[in-house]
This record gives structure tokens, C-alpha cells and sequence, in this order.
């Protein structure tokens, strides 16, 4: 089976969010969760500085400390080497969330009666139909777009990526336009001295 | 390049995190009206009654509309998702967060969702309307009653506001003031249009609308000069990809500019004092000529009017022989006329007689204009480092590879590929006309216009040459066609021909008109979809001016906003996803090109539709409002006339029905389907909207041009020359400023400024206005610093309810530092005793805003930045919205703040910053 894996250019991400928001749109997450994010940040000192961007999601890691930290085996591989979570598995313990190095995951915790997309107001029609995916009580993070993938589409960040900064394919094929990308542009994972193996690679994270 | 991979640690991921949410929480403002009247949650709707499966369309979130196509779908009769359309070659399957934003937008629960008309006549942000909901028949009915008074009495009393809320009906179809115009009066106006006065350089070099692009194809080196390159845009529809894509093939970007983004970040920042642009145009300028004598001299002299004689004692009219022809002097130093065919190469400088005397070429003058302005003058100025600014004047003209030719299609072209672009950051000054056009005269000293490499008008434009064969001006630079006075328009635009829009200046005319010269008041106002209080400057003269006018009719509305609290009659628009539309999509802003992508090239501008899913409420899709409403008016032929004249596919101008065999009656009312299917026959020659039933035919392209060497305008017209002695602009000074003498009135208080300022203001040559005349340099020494504002990808053009949007609310409070910031340089923010994250006001002479400081080493240290257009007086949108920074309130829109030739207002104020 195909190992997924995706590359994030950094040298050509904008930080513009289209990412975190075809996400949410794709995934109908609870209101204020976020399988996708970026954090902003800027680097040097006037007039020599520069604004830096990182979208950071689950890294899919080899070596994932939060299966290892999952006392119920909800958090697993699939036949793709990447980690889901099996919801009717999990317990809501969190012990997964304290042990991913990359604050990738989120604990559906609140009330989505409450906790709603526009504050004061019921769910909207839209997050009703998304809320059977999003059961309360258990860790979620991204999944890879694993339905997407699965009909032959890129997960909807990648698809989404105004600057063509997002690859996606198969690591185990060396001739995967994501693979050829990483060699290319000397790609490496994010907190690649943890050892957890990720499957997400970076071009740009360092001069 | 990179980040260190410890910012992304646990501790100072979760730290910056919690900072800002608790800094947004702080000040959470609730409404004082009940909201229930006319705001329910949108699950009350029902679900919509659609077929489950994939509608394609067109984008309706930003100013750049049908730039990019969508795929919604439906299932169980709710919209689950949205996503780029992968057969439209401009954004191909990609989508940028405002796109996707398009979802929250249908659903948002504060829509108006029916017809209402006020019962309190008292009216104010903090008034209960008294709304009562009302049938179509009945709204219908009132609008016409409302429409046909005015037109039977005197039609100049209606004033038509248009703007970017609903698109379709108010910037497209019928759009732009055409109808208004039609009607009978004078008095349209761009409630969001002052803040983009970018138009008229390009209309007068290039004969381009609405701009003027980079070429990402082949551009090895740019100056952004108050622009992005894209990225800070953050759109899916090219600009993005067009910057990625040069930026991997090796260009280079300096950013010249206040703030640094991620533009530039992607190349080297050069900071820059706001306002002090014209000075950094002058210093490249004079390097080019005086110090590096680099320019290129073939194109000057070959397509230019630069070698024209100039007759100085006939007011800098050309020197003309007996057929009135203008001179130039040949290599051989014979005097010939600028279309003698035998014409080989004219000289630009050296001492030329005719008839006994001696003259001057246009050129000399040109740099004889320049010769004060060196670099070190300019440092002085704008704070950029001479040797920086000698730097790039010697980068753009290594770059720019003149003599060099490059083949396309088999065609030897010559080849630039090095420009500066520039865009509203700069031409949003009270100098903003000279630093527009001086700015593109030094792509004319490069000789790159309309070549592989350098800038390209918008859509590849038809050059036109004028009598005497330069460049005839067109559009917002086209020479005004009469004057009179009293005005005519309460925009003023007798006295400022090439606005683009001044409403700001038709909010003060609105408060006086008798002050003005006007013999009328206005009676009513229609707006479609346009909201000017908040997009422009002082929104506390605004509400005055329109709560003066005895009723408003706020068509195509679609929230509770100030211009919907400010009105009579609430006409609300269905969500851009729910209806079916057709529009005309002129191409992108940014890049002309996309390199390596020749479809992009060939197929991205052209006609597109947008299948809708259909309404959750009782609204309507705009423009069959308005058809209803004229219809029942009795004047039907109003918007039939503009549909022949101009089409009513996109902005009505050039897609005219009229002697095709699908011209409209003009008393007979249309379907707007029927309308745009005929409008797309006339224009196709009989292709009509069935094309689109076809999903894989996402646009029909209409270009000018037929290949990639013919998309280059100055390959396909070789002959027609650019003005670098602008001519024009100083006739229609000749012409104009008599005109504005003889009304006896002080000019300042339409212009802003005396008569001698003005007269040097339409100008021929380059000239730099003193500080006295620019607010920015001249304000009471307490306000110290200066705000200006940049883009930000989710909070633009206030379209769409962008700033209700409570995905990417809540992601820019937890993860966007610069979101309701106050940025301010460290070593500002050290001498003011500021730190980050705590609350600071900002203060204007005008207006003032709050935000949390940023302290950042991305921002000019005599600069504040506020980024992206939020901010509200309604406290009918949510209960946080009120808490946003709001630029515009520190803005003045008053003569002596708005550039005397085109009406931009500054968009730069002077500011003092503190605690608060």
C-alpha cells in the first residue's frame, strides 16, 4: 500500500489560511477546532526582517508518540502508515494530545448546542450535516482527507493551495511528484531530531 | 529561509495562542436593539429545496468576482462544501479562504430575509428602525412610487450609491451608474471606489482598465512600489500562483513599502515613509538619466513623444510645421514630422533650430524637470538610503537587458524584464496622480511597456494613437468633454474630470448642495448594495449627508449594516450561492501572465455562470429587483437602454445589443436569463447560455489577441508612441483651470487647492508639490506618527460579510497576531514606553481607533499599520464586530486631503498612539 505523504514549500506559502479554511469546510470540524492551522511569525531585526509563515497539522508520523500514548489502541495506522483515530474506540483521555509534539489534535469537548459557528445562534445547516462525523467527547485531528483520497482526489488543502505550495502523494514511490519535490527542494520533517518520523515534509525551514 | 523550528513548540504555540483570544474577549460589545425582529437562525429557513449534486459557478467574495470558478455542493438539501473548480483556468481547483468563505456567508444568520420598511422615521445607529416586514408586491410597489415621483419632478434629486455587497446588481449588469445616468441624473457614485484611485495612469499610458500588470511569464527583477505581487492578496485566481511560480524561476521582488508581508518577505524589503513615494520615483529617475545615463534610448526615441520639439512661448504645445504636424529632428539631424515615413531614429537632446529659433525636446525638458531630484534629495525625503535608491535605479536598468529581443511564436520581440508596478498604496495620496503617472514613466525610460518582461495593461488593451500619433488617453484619463457651472454632479467631477470616485466630497455636497451651487437638494437616495459609510472616510459625515435626503432605498442589502440602518426601504439580495447569474470576468489584477501556463494566457478572462442552489428565504436575486421595480415605474426602457447600449453581462460597457439581431425593445420587460442569454448571443454571435449547460465549459473566452506573441500590445501595435511629455494632462490643465476661474468661487473648496498649485498640477513635466500641500508631512507636531494600512487575506473589499465570517473570526483571534493589531516598530514602541499586547488607541485629527499593539520590526519606525477593512458603527452584526480596528475612521476625505486631479483621498494619516 501506498505510504501518504505531503510537502509544504515554505518558500512559497503565503500564510493566506485557504488551508485551514478548506479544512473546515471539508471536514465541517466543531466550531473552533482546527485540523489545519498556521502560525505566524516574523524573523530578524529592522530593516532586515521578514514575515514567516508555518501551517501545521498531524504530521502522520512513523514513530507516532500519540498512538504509542493511546491506552485504547483508538489512535492507530492505517493500511497507509498514516494515523487516524477510531472514535468509538476512543475515551477522551487526552493522553494523546499531551504526548504530539506539533499541538495537532483537539478534544471534541464542548456542547455543540452551544458551542456553535455563529456565537448566540443554533448550528447552522451546514455544521448539522457535518456533526455525525464530529461525535462529542473524543480527540480529533486530520485525517488525511482519507475519503477524498480514497475517490481518487488530494486532500482539500492541497487541492485548495493558491500558490502550489502543497504536494501530496506517495513517499514509498520514488518517482511520486511528492517524492521528487522533497529530494528537489531538500525538504525535511518538522522536529525531524524527535524521531517521529512524519510523514509532512518542509522546504524552507532553514537558510 | 525558514523558521526555527521552536516556534512551533508547545509552550509558545499555546502562550501566543491564549494571549490573543483573551485580548479579543476583553471587549465584547453586545447590541442594543433586539435583534430577533428581523434575525433568526438560519436552520428556522428550512432546508433548500435543491437537488442533491454539484452546481458550478463562479466566485462572488471578492472585488475580483467570476475571477474564479466553484463547485457547491448539495446534499439532503444543505450546502456541505465548496471547492475550486478545476476547468477554469484561472484559479484551476483552487480556492482561497474567502471563496470557501462563501458557505458561512448563505448561512449567515444575520441576513435580512425579507423586504422591510422602517416605522420610526427617527433614524441613527443606536434608533430602533421599527422594521416591519413587508411583501414584494408591497416593497415593489414602494420603490416605483419612490422612483417615478422623482423622475416626473426633477430626476438630478435621485443620488445612486453602487458598490461591492451584491455584485451582480450593483457593480455588474446594470452597474457602474449606468442606469443612473440613463434615468437622468448626474449623480452616481463608487461608495468603495475613493480607496482605488489606480485607474488613471493606466488608462493614460496604456489605454488600460483597470490596471496594469506584471508579467510573471518572463519579469526577472520588480519594483512593488505600494502593491502586492499576490501573495498579501492571498487570491486563488492566478496572482498567487502567477508570484510562486516567477519566484521559483528565479525573479526578484524589492518591496518598497511601509509594512513588510509575505510579499516582502519573498524578496528584499526596502521600508519606505508613507507619502514619500514621488520622491523615490524622482530619485530612480534622475539616477537613470544624470548619474548611470541608462535608459532604453532606442525605445524613448522610437515610441515616445520624448524627441518631439516643444514651442514653450505656445504655452509647451509641440513644435508643428504649416500642416500642424509635430516636429522631430532625425539622426541626420533633418527636422521631419512625427509620421514622415523616412523618420530613422530622432534625437532626444542636442540644440535644434526652426526658423530661426531654438527649441527644446520634449525630453530635455523631461530631464531638466529631474535635475534637483537626485538620490540623496530623495533620501531625505522617504528615509530610503541614497545609495539604496541609486541601487535599484542601477538594478532595474541591469536588468531590464536592453537591445536584447526574444522569440515568441516565431516573432523576434524586444525583451525587458524589469519593471516597476505600483497600485493603490501609492496612488492613494493627496500627490497620487503624479506619483502614478511619474512611476509609470520610468517603465517608458526602461522601455519595457507592452513587452516580454515588463508591465502589460489589463487584458493586452488596443493601443490608439491621438492626431499626432502618441497615445491617446481613454476612460478616467480621456479628455473631460464639458464644464459647467453650477456642477452638475455632486461628486464635483466638472472639477475633477479624472476622478474616479469622490464620495466623500458628494457626503459634505449632500449636507450643503446650495453651498456648492447647487439649485437642488436630493431627494432620494438608491443604493445597491452599497455601503459608504463605512468604506470611506468619516463615517459621521456620511450619516449626516444621508440622513438630510427625505428617503433611501437600500437595494440588493444584505445585513443589518450602517446603510441599512440609515434607510427606509430594505430590498435584501439572495446570497451569491443560491442564485443563478451570468457575468464577464475582464481578467486579474496582479499578473498578466502565468509562467508556463499558456492556457491561463489564452482562456482566463471571458464569460461565466453561476448555477444557484436556490433561496432560504424570501429574497430576491438583485437585478430582478430592479427590473420589477422599473417595470412597475414605467420605465422599463431605463435598463433596457443600458443593456443595448453597454450589454448586462459584467459592467455594462462593450457588450452593447443594440443593431444585433437580440436587441431589446425598450418597453418590453425581460427575464434577466432571457436578458443575459441575449447579451451573450450578441456578443458570440449566437452562442447563448446553453453553452454553460456543458460543465466541463467553465468560461467562453473573449480575448483581443490570438497568441502569445500577440497578447504583448506593443508587439501587436508598433507604432502608436507613450507620452513621457505628458501632454494631455497639461491641455486639459489649459483647458480646465480658465473654466474653474470664471466660476468665481475659491478653488480650494472644490480642489483642495489654489489655482497656481493647480495649474502645477497639470502638468507636462515631473513636478514634487511642497510638504505644506501634503497633509502628511503637515500636521501639528502632536500626531508624530503616520497609519496606513495593508491587506489582509480574509478581511477585504468588505464583500461577502467577510468580517461576520466566524471560521475565519475565530482563526485570525487565536492565530493571527496582526488581526485588530496596532503594529508598531520596536524602537517606537521602546520611546513611547508601549509594549505588546496592550490595548492602544489610535488617534487622527478625524477619528480615532483602538487595537492591540504589535510590536514588530516590520513596520517603517515612524509608521503604524492596521490591516484589512474591518471595523462597524452597526451593532446589528454581531456582538464583537464593533471592537475591531477601523481604519477609516482616522481618514479625512475634505479638499486638502484628496488629490486635486483624481479625488483619492489619503490613505495615509497623520497619528499620535497611546494607551488606552
Amino acid at each position: 500500500m501506498a505510504h501518504y505523504g505531503m510537502l509544504i514549500d515554505l518558500n512559497t506559502c503565503v500564510g493566506c489560511a485557504a488551508c485551514a479554511v478548506a479544512c473546515k469546510i471539508q471536514n465541517g470540524t466543531p466550531a473552533e477546532m482546527y485540523w489545519c492551522k498556521v502560525i505566524y511569525d516574523e524573523e530578524g531585526t529592522y530593516p532586515h526582517a521578514k514575515k514567516r509563515v508555518l501551517p501545521v497539522s498531524c504530521q502522520h508520523c512513523e514513530n507516532a508518540p500519540c498512538v504509542r500514548a493511546c491506552p485504547t489502541g483508538a489512535s492507530h495506522y492505517d493500511e497507509n502508515r498514516n494515523v487516524q483515530i477510531d472514535y468509538d474506540r476512543c475515551i477522551g483521555c487526552r493522553n494523546c494530545m499531551a504526548a504530539c509534539p506539533y499541538e495537532a489534535r483537539s478534544c471534541n469537548w464542548d456542547d455543540p448546542a452551544t458551542n456553535t459557528y455563529f456565537k448566540g445562534f443554533e448550528q447552522t445547516p451546514f455544521e448539522t450535516a457535518h456533526a455525525s462525523k464530529h461525535p462529542r467527547g473524543v480527540v480529533e485531528k486530520c485525517v488525511l482527507c482519507r475519503d477524498r483520497v480514497s475517490e481518487g482526489k488530494r486532500p482539500a488543502c492541497v487541492q485548495t493551495c493558491i500558490t502550489e505550495s502543497r504536494y501530496f502523494g506517495d513517499l514509498d514511490d520514488p518517482d511520486s511528484t511528492v517524492s521528487k519535490k522533497i529530494r528537489e527542494l531538500g525538504a525535511r520533517p518538522l522536529l525531524e531530531s524527535y524521531g517521529t518520523k512524519p510523514a509532512l515534509y518542509y522546504a524552507g525551514l532553514e537558510e | 529561509m525558514g523558521l526555527k523550528e521552536n516556534s512551533i513548540t508547545r509552550r509558545g504555540f499555546v502562550a501566543s495562542a491564549a494571549a490573543m483570544a483573551v485580548a479579543a474577549a476583553a471587549g465584547a460589545h453586545l447590541g442594543a436593539l433586539p435583534q430577533e425582529a428581523w434575525c433568526e437562525p438560519a436552520s428556522a429557513a428550512g432546508k433548500l429545496d435543491a437537488k442533491d449534486g454539484e452546481y458550478h459557478g463562479y466566485c462572488a467574495m471578492c472585488m475580483e468576482r467570476g475571477s474564479c470558478g466553484n463547485i457547491t455542493t448539495v446534499k439532503d438539501g444543505v450546502v456541505v462544501s465548496i471547492e475550486g473548480d478545476p476547468a477554469r483556468p484561472s484559479n484551476k481547483g483552487t480556492l482561497c479562504p474567502r471563496g470557501k468563505g462563501a458557505i458561512m456567508n448563505m448561512y449567515n444568520p444575520y441576513r435580512i430575509k425579507a423586504p422591510m420598511k422602517r416605522t420610526n422615521p427617527e433614524k441613527g445607529m443606536d434608533v430602533d428602525p421599527g422594521w416591519v416586514e413587508i411583501t414584494w408586491d408591497e416593497a415593489i410597489g414602494i420603490a416605483a412610487e419612490k422612483l417615478r415621483e422623482v423622475y416626473d419632478r426633477d430626476p438630478r434629486e435621485l443620488v445612486h450609491f453602487y458598490g461591492f455587497s451584491a455584485y451582480e446588481s450593483s457593480h455588474a449588469t446594470f452597474g457602474h451608474g449606468e442606469w443612473c445616468l440613463e434615468f437622468g441624473s448626474p449623480n452616481e457614485s463608487s461608495g468603495k471606489g475613493q480607496m482605488c484611485s489606480v485607474h488613471y495612469g493606466a488608462c493614460y499610458t496604456m489605454r488600460a482598465f483597470p490596471t496594469v500588470n506584471y508579467d510573471s511569464q518572463y519579469t526577472k527583477y520588480v519594483v512593488a512600489l505600494g502593491k502586492g505581487m499576490g501573495g498579501d492578496l492571498g487570491s486563488a485566481n492566478g496572482d498567487g500562483r502567477a508570484s510562486a511560480r516567477a519566484l521559483k524561476g528565479g525573479m526578484k521582488v524589492v518591496t518598497v513599502a511601509p509594512y513588510c508581508g509575505m510579499d516582502a518577505s519573498a524578496g528584499e524589503w526596502v521600508p519606505i515613509i508613507p507619502g514619500a513615494d514621488l520622491s523615490f520615483i524622482y530619485g530612480l529617475m534622475h539616477t537613470m538619466l544624470f548619474e548611470l545615463d541608462s535608459f532604453d534610448k532606442d525605445f524613448v526615441s522610437n515610441r515616445t513623444n520624448a524627441p518631439y520639439l516643444i514651442d514653450e512661448d505656445n504655452g509647451g504645445d509641440y513644435l508643428r510645421n504649416k500642416d500642424g504636424k509635430p516636429l522631430l529632428v532625425d539622426a541626420d539631424g533633418t527636422l521631419k514630422a512625427f509620421d514622415d515615413p523616412t523618420l530613422a531614429n530622432p534625437q532626444l537632446e542636442g540644440e535644434f533650430s526652426y526658423e530661426g529659433k531654438t527649441y527644446p525636446t520634449g525630453f530635455m525638458l523631461f530631464k531638466d524637470a529631474l535635475a534637483d531630484f537626485n538620490a540623496d534629495w530623495a533620501s531625505e525625503q522617504n528615509g530610503i538610503p541614497a545609495e539604496r535608491i541609486r541601487g535599484i535605479a542601477q538594478e532595474l536598468c541591469d536588468n531590464a537587458c536592453f537591445g536584447q529581443t526574444i522569440v515568441i511564436d516565431g516573432e523576434e520581440i524586444p525583451y525587458r524584464p524589469s519593471c516597476l508596478f505600483i497600485g493603490r498604496g501609492v496612488t492613494n495620496h493627496t500627490d497620487g496622480t503624479l506619483i502614478d503617472m511619474n512611476a509609470r514613466l520610468i517603465n517608458i525610460l526602461l522601455g519595457n511597456v507592452g513587452y516580454p518582461g515588463g508591465v502589460q495593461g489589463s487584458n493586452a488593451p488596443t493601443y490608439k494613437p491621438d492626431a499626432d500619433g502618441v497615445m491617446e488617453p481613454f476612460n478616467e484619463a480621456a479628455f473631460p468633454k464639458s464644464f459647467s457651472y453650477p456642477p452638475t454632479n455632486m461628486e464635483l467631477k466638472e472639477f475633477m474630470p479624472h476622478r474616479h470616485s469622490i464620495n466623500s466630497m458628494m457626503m459634505r455636497v449632500m449636507c450643503d448642495p446650495e453651498h456648492y451651487g447647487f439649485d437642488y437638494k436630493p431627494s432620494l437616495i438608491f443604493s445597491s448594495g452599497c455601503n459608504p459609510i463605512i468604506s470611506n472616510t468619516e463615517p459621521s459625515i456620511a450619516i449626516e449627508a444621508i440622513s438630510k435626503v427625505p428617503y433611501v432605498i437600500y437595494h440588493a442589502c444584505y445585513h443589518m449594516d450602517e446603510m441599512a440602518l440609515m434607510s427606509d426601504l430594505l430590498l435584501p439580495e439572495s446570497a451569491a450561492l443560491e442564485v443563478t447569474t451570468v457575468y464577464k470576468f475582464p481578467g486579474i489584477e496582479t499578473s498578466g501572465t502565468i509562467k508556463d501556463d499558456k492556457d491561463f494566457l489564452m482562456n482566463a478572462p471571458g464569460i461565466v455562470m453561476k448555477h444557484g442552489v436556490g433561496e432560504l428565504y424570501n429574497t430576491r436575486e438583485g437585478n430582478e429587483i430592479l427590473l420589477d421595480i422599473f417595470e412597475r415605474a414605467d420605465l422599463i426602457h431605463v435598463l433596457n437602454n443600458v443593456a443595448n447600449k453597454g450589454g448586462c453581462i459584467g459592467v455594462p460597457k462593450g457588450m452593447g445589443m443594440a443593431k444585433t439581431p437580440y436587441e431589446l425593445d425598450p418597453n418590453t420587460r425581460y427575464d434577466m436569463m432571457d436578458m443575459w442569454d441575449r447579451c451573450m448571443k450578441a456578443k458570440t454571435g449566437g452562442i447563448g447560455l446553453e453553452y454553460f449547460d456543458d460543465p466541463s465549459h467553465a468560461i467562453y473566452p473573449i480575448l483581443p489577441y490570438k497568441n502569445e506573441a500577440a497578447y504583448y500590445s506593443s508587439n501587436r501595435d508598433k507604432k502608436t508612441r507613450f507620452s513621457l511629455y505628458l501632454m494631455q494632462q497639461k491641455k486639459v490643465g489649459d483647458w480646465l483651470i480658465p473654466k474653474i476661474k470664471a466660476t468665481g468661487r475659491d478653488p480650494f473648496e472644490f480642489v483642495g487647492v489654489d489655482i497656481d498649485e493647480l495649474r502645477r498640477r497639470y502638468t507636462a513635466l515631473p513636478y514634487y508639490p511642497s510638504d505644506d500641500l501634503r497633509p502628511t508631512f503637515n500636521a501639528p507636531a502632536e500626531y508624530d506618527l503616520r497609519a496606513t494600512t495593508f491587506k489582509k487575506p480574509f478581511f477585504l473589499f468588505r464583500m461577502g460579510s467577510m468580517d461576520q465570517n466566524p471560521i475565519t473570526r475565530d482563526f485570525s483571534k487565536k492565530f493571527d497576531p496582526e488581526f485588530n493589531a496596532v503594529l508598531m516598530n520596536s524602537a517606537t514602541a521602546r520611546a513611547k514606553g508601549l509594549s505588546h499586547g496592550e490595548q492602544v488607541v489610535v488617534e487622527s485629527q478625524f477619528g480615532k481607533t483602538k487595537g492591540v499593539l504589535y510590536v514588530t520590526e516590520r513596520v517603517e519606525p515612524s509608521t503604524v499599520c492596521i490591516g484589512g477593512t474591518t471595523g462597524r458603527r452597526s451593532p446589528q452584526l454581531g456582538d464583537d464586530l464593533m471592537e475591531d480596528t477601523f481604519f477609516n475612521e482616522l481618514l479625512c476625505g475634505n479638499v486638502g486631503y484628496i488629490d486635486p486631479i483624481d479625488g483619492a483621498f489619503d490613505s495615509t494619516a497623520r497619528v499620535k498612539v497611546y494607551k488606552g
